[in-house]
């Protein structure tokens, strides 16, 4: 059964980050208000 | 997803994804795979940590986790699975984004009604349960005045036909209380009454007193219930204009008319009408009069010589308007709308919902005494000045 996240629940406010992306470039969550983004998780590549 | 990035694309949302490990082996994964939305490589976990998805209870790798953040920042729709496999779709993804956008659309259609407290369970509501709104209802339409001057025709028209129309409306309760008006507003507001009737239960109520044309109205539905001691009947039709001739002359005024047609002057109110004249006005009032007597013959199942027995201009109490036809029912208003849900086989308690007709856009600009007032003298000035042929 897929479960609520504990940290992160609805309705809560998306805890902001900055992560490097592929491109090479700094993006922040919070560079996206505005518009509704769909956050995932990858499970790695392997 | 990569598949269908076009479709997150125009709902303006943007797809990102969170990798597990380092810079280059998000590269050449995404860059083999042509995917094209952006990617960050997240080394340590440290997001995935924070977003509670990095779980120590799976040993395999990470559990399946999504994320839609509105574009306030505020999380809509997390989804965690506990195994590898349980992931979510990306229809249900789509319902989700799609999700506050609906309810905003739902929120304008119930806007009329009420305001709701915001909060995200208040907005969601709406999908699962029954709302109040949404509920079976018998709408109460009220007919009060002088029909023509307060009860306007074309507004009257278009608020039965939108009960004609409405799901929600189950029956309709018509209440009236009105010393008649003119012929044609009557004739139109009966008309638009017996094309509801046709659709739904109706029940007319009379309060006070439904008269003339104000009876007439109250044929159009299927029932009529009415106080004992209220007033109904007053069949008959009435041609009423103003003859100032000897006032003109007293004050030394002549007026001088010029028309083509013979008869074009008739209507002129500083003339005695000519015997011809009169007859032709005699012609139209009589022919005015068969129409009524006809339209509450066919709508009351009673024939046309009763009702013009009865069709002497002058009024009954209801109690004596039941004896000889005129009313279906005695009683107060509860026993009205009980009719109704009656007629419409509703079985819980029925919501009632009172309707009126949008007043001009003057009128509501106005205040209520100085349009009243404004409307009164109006009324006052074309009933004395104007000929009409009135049921009154």
């Amino acid at each position: 059964m897929p479960v609520d996240s504990e940290t992160v629940p609805v309705g809560a406010e998306a805890p902001d980050f900055t992560l490097t992306a592929i491109d090479g470039r700094e993006v922040s969550l919070s560079s996206y208000r505005g518009r509704p983004v769909v956050l995932v998780f990858l499970r790695g590549f392997g | 997803m990569r598949d269908r990035y076009g479709e997150f694309q125009q709902r303006n949302a943007e797809i990102i994804a969170i990798a597990p490990d380092t810079l280059e082996h998000a590269q050449a994964y995404f860059r083999q795979n042509d995917i094209p939305f952006p990617c960050l490589a997240d080394p340590d976990r440290r997001v995935f940590r924070v977003y509670d998805v990095k779980s120590a209870m799976i040993s395999l790798g990470q559990r399946p986790g999504l994320f839609v953040i509105d574009g306030a920042g505020a999380v809509r729709f997390a989804y965690l699975g506990f195994q590898p496999w349980e992931i979510t779709t990306v229809d249900e993804t789509l319902k989700q984004l799609d999700l506050p956008y609906r309810l905003a659309r739902a929120m304008l259609r119930m806007a009329p009604f009420t305001r709701y407290p915001g909060g995200i369970a208040m907005l969601v509501l709406p999908q699962i349960i029954d709302m109040p709104w949404q509920k079976p209802r018998i709408a109460v339409l009220e007919v009060s005045g002088a029909i023509g001057a307060q009860v306007r025709g074309p507004e009257m028209v278009r608020t039965i036909k939108a009960l004609r129309e409405d799901e929600r409306v189950q029956a309709v309760v018509v209440e009236i209380d009105s010393p008649g008006g003119s012929a044609s507003v009557s004739d139109a507001i009966f008309r638009a009454l017996q094309k509801l009737s046709a659709k739904k239960p109706t029940v007319a109520f009379i309060g006070n007193a439904g008269l003339s044309g104000g009876y007439l109205i109250a044929c159009g539905a299927q029932k009529i219930v009415a106080l004992p001691t209220s007033l109904v009947g007053s069949i008959g039709v009435i041609f009423t204009r103003p003859v100032v001739e000897e006032l003109m002359q007293k004050v030394g005024v002549r007026m001088v008319t010029t028309h083509e047609g013979k008869l074009k002057a008739m209507f002129q109110p500083w003339k005695e009408p000519t015997p011809e004249e009169q007859a032709k006005v005699q012609a139209l009032t009589e022919e005015y009069y068969e129409w009524f007597v006809n339209s509450v013959a066919t709508s009351r199942n009673l024939t046309v010589e009763k009702v013009r027995e009865i069709a002497t201009g002058e009024m009954y109490s209801a109690a004596k308007g039941k004896d000889i036809g005129l009313v279906d029912e005695l009683g107060d208003f509860e026993r009205a709308t009980d009719l109704a849900k009656e007629l419409a086989k509703m079985a819980e308690e029925p919501r009632l919902q009172w309707v009126r007709p949008r007043r001009p856009l003057l009128e509501r600009l106005m205040a209520r005494t100085s349009a009243s007032m404004a409307q009164a003298l109006l009324g006052a000035v074309e009933a004395s000045v104007t000929p009409r042929i009135d049921f009154r």
